[in-house]
């Protein structure tokens, strides 16, 4: 698995948010914090509702 | 056994952190593949019981605990040092920021009774005397350590559990290492995994091991959406509000152990390990936790009993009685059967309790008093039926002479206590409950819970807020709700606000989550009156907490765990009308120097029966209902046999059960023709039957008759009513309708087609009734006070006035009617009104100053002790300078009408009389705030209030006069009632401008005709057994008027006929000459009744606008020498607004509340 390029060494935490399902725009993502192999630790989440891959930081 | 167990589980009796039923959690359980589970809800067992049964039944193993709130060992009074700011809110309970939660799990009998012991410890302070504001509840590690023995511990939740190593190092000292384990969960929060890292790296090192849990606190994914719900109404808060304290996803659901053996992939011998101490913890709730009732094991209770019977037989049933030798056959029978049930000493428990009651009777109300003549209590429901009952003084009602059927009661099958219900005057049974405490030690005795739970109208207003929808506009659709089942939010909100808003966004959001709610428990509260006593401590077999009376405490359990528990529950009831009635018998004893002795009144008084033949039965016990005087018109009950039946007879048994019409229609028949044959189904039912003119009233005749025509034994017939009231499961129904049928067969050769139509008779009661025995007592009661209504009229009103809240009708409406049959009734006044009402020398009922609103209890006392002491009062004056009482009580008074006399001399017309008294009185005694310069610049420091000082006054300007609709207002404002004009007199005029007729008209009016009327609602009711009918009684100033109006017209005017207090309405005029005499309108439209042109337009109410005008005219008078506002150096005052409406003469807001819908009296 890879982020922009840099593979993904291993995985730190992972947590979920399943919130706001009151409003028009439900909030459901699954995160990840990853180290990749170049040492860089960064913070990636998969949208559940569009079911589309971002990088938070 | 699974490889995961589930050890960490809240069910809702975690209130407000949990949305599982108990029951809910065990099924979802099992269909998600757990065997075992535990439930560990927040400081509290109250769903262990329920969850224990419902687990049982269904197969799950249960394991029971709690998590319980520990807080910081360093500051063991934290309780007391509640950091504000920091706190943490938990419903309406104030938490300290400090608390950690461990899970204590039970392992043994010993493990039960020092969770127990802890929990009771854990609320000990929770309602510490000195601090308005409940506490939470919370233990320290000391306490913990002191209970560790058959207990294991885990160190809590990912959120709030025990993280440093001395506190665990702590309870690794005290549960050992077999009983302590380290608590990992995976709530998929940000830091989890770190956490358990760092949570197994310290198991390791202190050699314990670590368990995995899941920490559920919904069993479906809708109620997941509920907790979001419940976590922002326990914060006060909303959705939006709330994320930093919410769980932020739903990963809390309940899930297969399969799913959670993955979830805790990384950790797989803490998943393990689940399995292994759920092995170990095999403490089953279900089985006999050691109660027993005091006399239970008593072996000579027999004896004893015996004894206390025969001592009072003599009185009962003197030599040459005629009904001795029944009687003697009877206790012999009763006295073998009770013997035989091993339950004499529970006869012998009842009796001391009730001996308990006569001592505390005495003290009470005094020696020599008219009231001392009664008895402390008396018995109400089955037990009545028992001559044992009535020989130990727990009835008041012969069984012998009244006929009473013994097997409801007490029969030889009985598996469960009998129940025996006392009720009280209200004042006696304040002092029994703690002084049981007190005999059988505060250990020993409890009362008995309840919890109260979501209905419709708590989950629109909660759960409303809690999404942020407009306050006014979910206040509307509460209102409008039925209030009952949280089902149909969505027609709630179509009524209310139309438009389609039920469908749009967080309004649907609503409709799903009350629906969601619907019947989950909200609180801990406490039940009507039962009463658990027992031999061993109560905290080893259940959790004690203290109840919001102080003095009192209770179990954590209600009424049905405590019945599953074995525990024996006595209710001690408080009687309004037992109340009301010492009070009449005592005010008649000082009025008229008559001693009354109820139970020696006739029983035969022509007088008594044509009123109630009449429907005159306003403030009477259980006759005086809408219902019941519709009915009074037909039945005409001449006995007080016919009483008891009268009072039984408007209950969802018999009328479902078809009885109703067929016993009015027969009794119509037999008082035309006293050669009526009344008909029955098959010759047998008539011994059982007779009495009922061949209907099923009591409760009992359904055991008769199973009894009589299907030949059942009294146990087998006791089982078929029980089946029957409880809806238990359709199968059990059926085996009894296939026995009954065979039976009736068997026995009396009856016809398939005869046996059935009997059944269907019984089937038809299964809803609630009266067994014949509490109709007895009730229909006494219900003579006794038409009794004291006929001959003690004024007496019996001032007795039901200071009773409230009793009974069907507000205060208002009796005092209206007892104004129509001519007893005169007088407001209060500050010179003539005692603390309560009281009757005058010439018979007219004085209303107590107690009835003000808004003036304390001790202020009132301090007023009528200053005029004991000092004389009447001669001026507003001299009332502000005497009476110890605040501006704002006094302010109040005066706003009544309770000072008007004090300046009658000089203001002429009645209707200037209250703005100049509250002048005066605003003269007088300012009630101005006194500030003092403190510390700091423009900082100042409340000084005290500026004393009265009995100063010579000058004139009142010329204020405006209070026109008779304002001054009713003021009454209903100040009171609740108004003596002078009734409301609808003063509208009269409009009534007759809209062609309205009066009540006083009616004689005039044709059966069929059309008519439009007006009024007050008294009532308004919707009664099941009426599909969907809803009936209003309206008031006027002549008489009542009954309103019929049709579901479909309810539905088109839902908010006029639910929340009008004054209507109009159009429809038929009906006058059936088989009613006797009742006079319904079937309503064809309705509205609700403006005035537009009532005096208000042209009469300002009284308001802070008026404030100003006032300090206009002080200012006008200022030239002329009047006071000013005083201004001293350093001292600075701050005016209070005068205690009088504002809200410009609207009724709705002062209108009294009124029977509305089953819900009690609402406005």
């Amino acid at each position: 698995m890879r982020i922009e390029g840099d593979t993904v060494d291993a995985v730190r935490e992972s947590w979920l948010i399943e919130d706001r399902w009151w409003t028009d725009r439900p909030l459901r993502r699954r995160y990840w914090e990853v180290v990749t192999t170049a040492g860089r630790d960064s913070i990636v989440f998969r949208d559940l509702v569009d079911g589309r891959w971002y990088r938070q930081r | 056994m699974s490889s995961y167990v589930e050890l960490h589980a809240h069910s809702a009796f975690s209130f407000l952190d949990g949305t599982a039923q108990p029951e809910e959690l065990v099924v979802a359980a099992l269909e998600r593949g757990h065997t075992a589970m535990a439930l560990t809800d927040h400081d509290t067992i109250s769903g262990s019981m329920e969850f224990a049964q419902a687990a049982g039944a269904l197969g799950l193993r249960a394991i029971h605990g709690a998590e319980v709130s520990v807080r910081d060992e360093r500051d063991p009074a934290s309780p007391d040092h509640v950091v504000p700011g920091r706190a943490v809110l938990r419903g309406a309970v104030w938490e300290p920021p400090a608390l950690r939660h461990v899970t204590l799990l039970v392992r043994s009998e010993l493990g039960w009774r020092n969770l127990c012991r802890l929990l009771t410890r854990a609320h000990a302070h929770t309602r510490d005397a000195t601090r308005r504001r409940a506490i939470a509840p919370s233990v320290t590690l000391t306490d913990l350590a002191e209970h560790a023995e058959g207990l294991v511990c885990l160190t809590g939740c990912a959120q709030q559990g025990l993280r440093d190593e001395p506190s665990i190092r702590r309870l690794l000292a005290a549960f050992g290492p077999e009983g302590l384990r380290v608590e990992l969960q995976r709530p998929f929060a940000r830091h989890d995994r770190a956490l358990n890292r760092g949570l197994e790296g310290l198991a390791r090192r202190l050699g314990v091991a670590c368990v995995a849990t899941g920490n559920v606190h919904a069993h479906t994914w809708e109620r997941a959406r509920l907790q979001d719900a419940f976590v922002a109404i326990r914060e006060h808060s909303t959705l939006d509000a709330s994320e930093p304290v919410r769980r932020g996803n739903h990963a809390h659901v309940l899930t297969t152990p399969e799913a959670m053996t993955s979830r805790f992939a990384d950790h797989p011998e803490a998943v393990a390990e689940t399995a292994r101490l759920a092995a170990e913890l095999r403490f089953d709730l279900t089985a006999d936790l050691g109660y027993r009732y005091p006399y239970a094991d008593d072996a000579g209770a027999a004896r004893t009993l015996q004894g206390i019977c025969h001592a009072a037989f003599d009185s009962r049933y003197p030599p040459g009685h005629k009904r001795r030798e029944e009687a003697v056959a009877r206790l012999d029978e009763e006295l073998r059967l009770i013997d035989g049930l091993g339950l004499s000493g529970f006869f012998t428990l009842h009796h001391e309790i009730l001996e308990l009651a006569r001592e505390i009777a005495v003290e009470v109300r005094g020696v020599g008093t008219a009231r001392s003549l009664l008895p402390p209590g008396r018995g109400r429901g089955s037990s009545v039926s028992s001559i044992v009952c009535y020989l130990t003084g727990l009835s008041h009602i012969d069984p012998i002479k009244n006929a009473l059927f013994l097997g409801r009661f007490l029969n030889e099958e009985i598996t469960a206590l009998p129940d025996i219900d006392l009720d009280f005057p209200r004042d006696i049974r304040a002092e029994l409950i703690p002084r049981i405490h007190r005999q059988f030690g505060p250990d020993h005795s409890a009362l008995v819970a309840a919890f109260p739970t979501f209905r419709a109208r708590g989950a629109i207003r909660e759960i409303g807020k809690a999404l942020g929808l407009p306050p006014g506009e979910i206040e509307r659709v509460a209102r409008a709700s039925e209030g009952f089942a949280a089902f149909k939010v969505e027609e709630d909100i179509q009524r209310a606000l139309g438009d389609g808003r039920e469908k749009l966004g967080r309004w649907e959001w609503l409709v799903k989550l009350a629906e969601e709610s619907h019947g989950l428990p909200r609180h801990l509260s406490q039940h009507s009156g039962g009463m658990i006593v027992a031999t061993r401590p109560l905290v080893d077999c259940c959790a004690v907490v203290p109840a919001a009376m102080e003095g009192r405490q209770m179990v954590m359990w209600d009424k049905d765990s405590c019945a599953d528990a074995g525990f024996l529950k006595i209710d001690l009831l408080g009687l309004g009308m037992l109340s009301a009635a010492e009070r009449c018998v005592e005010l008649i004893g000082k009025r008229r120097g008559e001693f009354v002795d109820l139970s020696r009144i006739p029983y035969d008084d022509p007088e008594v029966y044509e009123t109630i033949q009449r429907g005159e039965t306003t403030g009477v016990f259980q006759i005086e209902s809408r219902a019941q005087m519709a009915s009074l018109l037909r039945t005409k009950p001449e006995t007080l046999d016919d009483l008891t039946i009268q009072v039984a007879i408007v209950r969802p048994g018999p009328i479902q059960g078809g009885a109703v019409n067929p016993y009015i229609a027969r009794r119509q028949a037999l008082r035309e023709n006293p050669d009526f044959e009344v008909p029955y189904d098959h010759p047998t039912l008539r011994a059982v039957l007779e009495d009922t003119l061949g209907t099923i009233i009591f409760q009992d005749q359904v055991i008769e008759v199973a009894m009589a025509f299907a030949g059942f034994s009294p146990g087998e017939a006791e089982g078929l009513r029980r089946a029957m009231s409880r809806k238990r499961s359709e199968a059990a129904i059926r085996a009894y309708h296939e026995r009954f049928v065979e039976g009736a067969m068997r026995t009396h050769g009856a016809s398939a087609e005869v046996a059935q139509r009997v059944y269907e008779m019984i089937v038809g009661f299964s809803g609630f009734g009266f067994p014949k025995a509490h109709g007895a007592a009730f229909g006494l009661l219900a003579y006794q006070s038409t009794w004291l209504r006929v001959h003690y009229g004024p007496e019996f009103l001032s007795a039901l006035l200071d009773e409230q809240p009793m009974g069907f009708y507000p205060p208002d409406a009796l005092i209206h009617e007892a104004q129509r049959r001519g007893i005169a009734v007088v407001a209060p006044d500050v010179n003539s009104s005692g603390v309560g009402c009281d009757v005058t020398a010439e018979g007219a009922v004085r209303v107590g100053l107690g009835y003000v609103v808004g003036v304390r209890a001790d202020e009132v006392e301090a007023l009528v002790a200053a005029r004991e002491e000092g004389g009447p009062f001669t001026s507003v004056e001299d009332l502000a300078a005497r009476a110890g009482a605040g501006r704002p009580s006094l302010g109040k008074l005066a706003w009544s009408g309770a000072c008007d006399a004090l300046v009658s001399a000089e203001v002429p017309l009645a209707g200037h009389r209250r703005r100049a008294a509250l002048w005066r009185l605003g003269a007088a005694a300012p009630g101005v705030r006194v500030r003092v310069r403190g510390s700091g610049p423009g900082r100042t420091v409340e000084a005290g209030v500026q004393l009265a000082l009995p100063l010579p006054l000058p004139e009142a300007p010329a204020l405006p006069a209070l026109g008779a609709w304002e001054a009713m207002i003021a009454d209903y404002r100040t009171t609740g009632v108004t003596t002078t004009t009734h409301p609808v007199a003063l509208l009269r005029d409009e009534l007759e401008a809209q062609g309205a007729v009066g009540t006083a008209g009616f004689a005039e009016l044709r059966h069929g005709q059309r008519v439009r009327v007006g009024g007050l609602v008294v009532a308004r009711q919707r009664p099941g057994t009426a599909k969907g009918i809803v009936f209003m009684l309206l008031e006027d100033e002549a008489g009542t008027i009954n309103l019929i109006v049709s579901p479909e017209l309810y539905d088109r005017e839902r908010l006029a006929v639910r929340t009008e207090p004054l209507v109009i309405a159009d429809g038929v005029f009906e006058r059936h000459p088989a009613a006797g005499g009742q006079v319904n309108v079937v309503v064809k439209q309705i509205r609700p009744l403006e005035a537009p042109d009532r005096p208000l337009a042209a009469i300002k109410d009284f308001s802070p606008l008026d404030l100003v005008e006032l300090e206009r005219n002080m200012g006008a008078d200022r030239d002329r020498g009047a006071p000013r506002r005083a201004r001293f150096g350093g001292l600075q005052e701050t005016e209070e607004p005068a205690a009088t409406g504002t809200d410009g003469g609207d009724f709705r807001a002062v209108a009294p509340p009124v029977m509305s819908f089953a819900q009690g009296r609402r406005r």
